[in-house]
């Protein structure tokens, strides 16, 4: 399925964008470069198209008891209007994906990693079948006739309030309909650590809605952003991104979304869950900043010591920090913040440790004057 | 991209350029261009040596790591210290400051095989 476009890919061409295949989308990877976007979501705005990611509505009467069945997070403790994340686990406790979820008074939104929508609907679907839910449940792709934008930075509120976008109160995780038939959802959420809004549209408006926010260019300073520095932002806050520091063979725990598991109410994948958590933390998902020379890659093994104690599996330059930065998996025995590590970058020991996350500190709950 | 006259090309992005005493490397307009900010350049040390198509160097932008091979045969007689703290030269000077290391002149069978500006063009616009 590579190859898929989103309804803004002839605009971002015109922009110069440098485009890249992810989870099967032509995606655009950076405009004017991934510094200079970075840093400009830091200090300004930025605008991102997240169209391909995947957004599944479930309805029917039984909807809310179905959500509840699959995720790991507790969906009854979300009222309408407000976002939860969560774990899609199968029945052997093995996380198929990490995902939103948007309660609406009779339905609900799930918004999921474009690299497992097809594996995410399949699972669905099939769990959908069960006789409880016979004629109950409908699992609706919607993202197909959707666009995702995202305006993201210190000037987001500024930025919705000129294109008249009514959603300055809206706290953090929580989203409003607007449009005249409710057909635009707006969440004040995102992947950056910084203020900032995402909004699901019909495919249609995507290319109005762009220029309208890139309308605010000279006024307020937006600038389109890609998934380059997407990666760099999310990596400073320490979010963890599936694919990267998240599989089907993660434990919840290890990875430290632990918190977004309720083992306390019934859900697939919870007996499994019950076992992994009573065996304990045999490694843990740690930051870590590099301090000698060297950035750390996914997949480089990290020493203790000169003995191999885990291995990295995110790492980048911090365009806020100017230093090489990463996600590892330690052996629970060195997970400890302040532990010196060594990278073993193409053959050399390169040295690093243990810091606490977020990289940055996160803004994500700043207060927005209205 | 630009792609001066007065150089010669390796297919993976290198430039060559002559000089009495040896040859001067870097990587392309093209290259730099296609791996975005450069943060990072690991240059081998003076007097290594290394056979045509060997990895010599490596770049490294935000996301991604690249192998610079040597474009010729030889000694390495001197790399651009600058860019150890300055990496960001290959993007801003990529046929100037931004040049990553010398090799001792090489036989004269390897220069001839490398690319001409107009083959490179070619390759970098199929």
């Amino acid at each position: 399925m590579a190859g898929n476009v989103t309804p803004l890919a002839a605009i971002h061409r015109l922009l110069g964008a440098r485009f890249t295949e992810f989870g099967g989308w032509e995606m655009p990877v950076q405009y004017t470069g991934i510094i200079d976007e970075h840093l400009a979501v830091r200090q300004r705005c930025g605008l991102f198209d997240l169209s391909h990611m995947g957004e599944v509505e479930i309805r029917g009467p039984m909807a809310l008891e179905f959500v509840q069945e699959v995720l790991s997070n507790d969906v009854l403790k979300l009222t309408p209007g407000r976002v939860q994340y969560s774990l899609l686990c199968n029945e052997m406790g093995g996380i198929l994906d990490d995902l939103l979820v948007y309660r609406h008074q009779d339905y609900v939104t799930l918004v999921v990693n474009a690299s497992n929508t097809d594996k995410d609907l399949d699972w669905l679907r099939q769990v959908a079948l069960r006789p409880r839910y016979q004629g109950k449940v409908e699992i609706l792709n919607v993202g197909e006739e959707r666009a995702i934008l995202a305006v993201q930075g210190p000037l987001a509120p500024k930025v919705m309030q000129v294109v008249g976008l009514d959603v300055l109160d809206l706290p953090y995780m929580a989203f409003r309909l607007l449009g005249r038939q409710g057909e635009l959802m707006v969440s004040r959420t995102g992947y950056t650590g910084e203020v900032g809004y995402e909004l699901y549209l019909p495919a249609a408006d995507a290319v109005t809605w762009w220029e309208r926010f890139m309308g605010v260019k000279e006024s307020i300073g937006i600038q389109p952003v890609g998934l380059g520095a997407r990666d760099t932002l999310r990596l400073e806050m320490g979010y963890t991104l599936y694919g990267n520091d998240i599989d089907e063979t993660t434990n919840p725990w290890e990875a430290g979304i632990g918190w977004a598991v309720k083992l306390d109410k019934e859900f697939i994948g919870r007996e499994a869950l019950l076992q992994t958590k009573a065996q304990g933390l045999q490694r843990c998902l740690v930051g870590f900043r590099v301090d000698g020379r060297g950035i750390a890659r996914p997949g480089y093994p990290v020493q203790v010591s000169d003995e191999l104690k885990g291995e990295v599996t995110s790492g980048c330059i911090s365009p806020s920090l100017d230093k090489a930065i990463g996600l590892a998996y330690l052996d629970h025995t060195c997970a400890e913040e302040g532990t010196l590590l060594e990278v073993i970058v193409r053959g050399k020991a390169v040295a690093a440790q243990i810091v606490s996350l977020p990289f940055v500190p996160s803004r994500v709950r700043d207060v927005v004057d209205s | 991209m630009s792609v001066p006259a007065n150089l010669r090309y390796a297919d993976s992005h290198e430039w060559v350029k002559m000089e009495d005493d040896g040859v001067i490397v870097g990587v392309t307009d093209y290259a730099q261009s296609e791996m975005g900010d450069i943060v990072f350049a690991e240059l081998p040390p003076v007097g290594a040596e290394y056979e045509k198509g060997e990895g010599m160097a490596v770049i490294e932008s935000v996301k991604a790591v690249s192998d610079i091979y040597a474009p010729v045969g030889g000694t390495v007689i001197a790399v651009n210290e600058a860019l150890v703290d300055s990496p960001e030269l290959v993007n801003d000077d990529c046929y100037g400051d931004g040049w990553l290391v010398k090799l001792s002149l090489p036989e004269k069978v390897e220069l001839d095989e490398l690319l001409s500006p107009e083959e490179y063009e070619a390759q970098i616009e199929a």
